[in-house]
């Protein structure tokens, strides 16, 4: 019981994350309780608030939920919480309270001002980026795979590369086959674990346990991060040609298939 | 065909065909609106595809009979839907002149930040690397026509059903309507044109549930969808609440289940269970829960309990078991749909 109360509050203040946008909440929910309860609209929607509000904390109703739906998304149910809904409701019913134009348009200014300190803006957060490509993937997934699609023409293309494009690559262009995928799902044999591994090392990057783990998982095509330590002979001894370079990322093609 | 022409065929297939689809559901109303129109048109299009789509993923059958009949079902309600326009209604849904004269200072300032959030969104990109499942199920469908057969992670065939996910086919969804638009590539679709539609989508049920809460008052509702997208322009405090998955990716089926179908959910909830002569009819309801269900797995746990929660309210409040038990009805595809996803999984 206790492991869940710990849980539950800890979800809930991952939920909030660096905002203030819960306090709002909580001020609308206390304005509205004590100067507007016997309107219709919030003898309506504030029960709900708080039947969902108990249905997320209550130890017995959490448990419940959990077992459905994994501990770690249990901050999913806080989308049934309409707290975006219940503050604008509260900044409508007061604001119209009467008072004149240019008090009534500061009060919004000041609002907005509010908003801006409790949130973080879209583009400040970093989530939005400029790309040249109209699937929107990052532009050297783009480059890579077009570089290798017009190398391999209409052959068949088994590629091995890293967490930071795999995710993208089959979004891209699903004609371009894996030995694994995202957190190397999809990787069946050992051959094809054991290169995920090579790929994502805890230390040193071994340029040749790739190669060879490539070559022997089937992969014609690879796109790795190439460093100062790297030299062609690592991958050209298990058949591999460097094709281009994308940013960091060498592109190579097996020309023979290791003996 | 040009890229232009598959942005027209968008626009016809995510707007024009849901919009004239809702007019068959409302058609007994006395007045009802476009934005009633379109969002009645998806609840009945989402459910109409999680319908056809989960016989279809369990028999293996190629994804190009899944796009055909979807397009039958789509077309041929949004023509009846058309149909169903009588004299007296017209004037009602297309009244938009007479709404944007009355219009407050508020509701433009509200449109203004939604249109600069709809151009954030069409215009940058996000990357997601949900996408290689969500979207990536998307592509290896259209690109090997078939339906959950091949892992989008590598290419190669399942050796199981991911359960998981077969319930909520949304990148289903997402591969046929690509299809439709002759062939525009999922990711465009996902990445460029299905944010506007469902951006729209989600501010139609805020002014829907403003239209509700301040009936002819059209400073308060102004207000009221004001407010609502700034706090949405500031969301991304955290990468969890709904506001962020609205903002960051809503063609996503459980960001769009968090930022416009669970607050339709509500809306529904508040207009056909809490009113004393509802608004809309139950049937509604019945297709706001199968919608969520098509959208995310989350949906299949979420949508029940927050129509459970009303059903509770409602019976406290009116005291008809009648009421209750049809609200409670309203659950049965999720209660059924987690049954089999015990059995699946």
């Amino acid at each position: 019981m206790k492991e869940i109360m710990e849980w539950t509050v800890s979800i809930w203040n991952s939920y909030w994350g660096d905002g203030y946008v819960q306090y709002l909440l909580l001020i609308a929910v206390i304005c509205l309780l004590i100067w507007k309860r016997k309107e219709n609209s919030i003898r309506q929607i504030l029960p709900y608030v708080f039947t969902v509000l108990l249905l997320f904390l209550c130890p017995l109703s959490a448990r419940v939920i959990q077992k459905c739906i994994g501990q770690d998304v249990y901050w999913r149910v806080l989308w049934l919480l309409p707290a975006t809904l219940v503050i604008a409701l509260a900044c409508a019913e007061f604001l119209h309270i009467r008072m004149s134009r240019p008090i009534r348009f500061i009060t919004v200014l000041l609002l907005t001002g509010l908003t801006v300190f409790c949130g973080k803006t879209l583009l400040d957060s970093g989530q939005y980026v400029k790309v040249h490509n109209y699937q929107k993937v990052p532009d050297e997934v783009a480059h890579i795979c077009n570089m290798i699609r017009e190398d391999a023409g209409e052959s068949e293309v088994c590629l091995a590369t890293d967490e930071n494009i795999s995710p993208y690559i089959r979004v891209y262009d699903p004609s371009i086959t894996m030995p694994y995928g995202r957190r190397g799902k999809g990787a069946i044999t050992k051959n094809t674990l054991a290169l995920y591994r090579a790929v994502h090392p805890e230390g040193r990057v071994k340029y040749k346990q790739i190669a060879r783990l490539a070559n022997a998982s089937g992969c014609n095509y690879l796109a790795i991060v190439l460093n100062d330590r790297f030299k062609q002979s690592y991958v050209e001894q298990f058949g591999y040609q460097q094709i281009g370079t994308v940013n960091n990322y060498g592109i190579f093609r097996l020309t023979e298939t290791e003996s | 065909m040009s890229l232009a022409l598959k942005g027209l065929l968008a626009i016809f297939w995510l707007i024009v065909v849901p919009t004239a689809a809702g007019i068959l559901f409302l058609r007994k109303k006395e007045a009802f609106t476009l934005g009633e129109c379109f969002l009645t048109g998806y609840l009945f299009l989402f459910a109409a595809a999680e319908i056809m789509a989960l016989p279809m993923i369990l028999l293996h059958v190629p994804l190009h009979l899944l796009v055909w009949c979807y397009g039958a079902v789509a077309a041929g309600t949004a023509l009846c839907g058309i149909f169903c326009l009588r004299k007296q209604t017209f004037p009602s849904v297309f009244s938009v002149r007479e709404r944007f004269r009355s219009a407050s200072p508020f509701f433009w300032c509200a449109l203004i930040l939604i249109a600069v959030q709809i151009c954030i969104v069409v215009y940058f990109a996000h990357f997601d690397a949900d996408d290689a499942f969500y979207v990536g199920t998307a592509t290896t469908s259209v690109e090997t026509d078939s339906i959950f057969v091949v892992n989008p992670y590598t290419g190669l065939n399942y050796r199981n059903l991911p359960s998981r996910y077969v319930l909520s086919p949304f990148p289903i969804f997402l591969a046929v309507i690509s299809q439709l638009c002759a062939g525009l590539h999922p990711a465009i679709m996902a990445h460029t044109v299905f944010p506007p539609v469902f951006q729209l989508m989600s501010y139609l049920v805020i002014y829907r549930i403003g239209c509700k809460w301040f009936r002819n008052n059209s400073h308060k509702s102004g207000i009221f969808l004001y407010v609502v997208a700034a706090l949405n322009s500031f969301a991304t405090y955290s990468t969890y609440n709904s506001g962020s998955f609205q903002m960051i990716r809503i063609w996503q089926g459980k960001a769009l289940l968090a930022a416009a179908l669970l607050p339709l959910l509500l809306y529904l909830s508040l207009s056909i269970v809490m009113e004393e002569k509802p608004e809309y009819p139950w049937g509604l309801l019945f297709l706001g829960n199968i919608s969520c269900c098509l959208l995310s797995s989350m949906g299949i746990i979420l949508a029940p309990i927050l129509q459970g929660v009303f059903a509770l309210l409602a019976l406290i409040r009116f005291r008809s078991p009648g009421r209750f038990l049809k609200a409670l009805l309203c659950c049965l595809p999720s209660v059924l749909l987690g049954i089999i996803y015990i059995f699946i999984a």
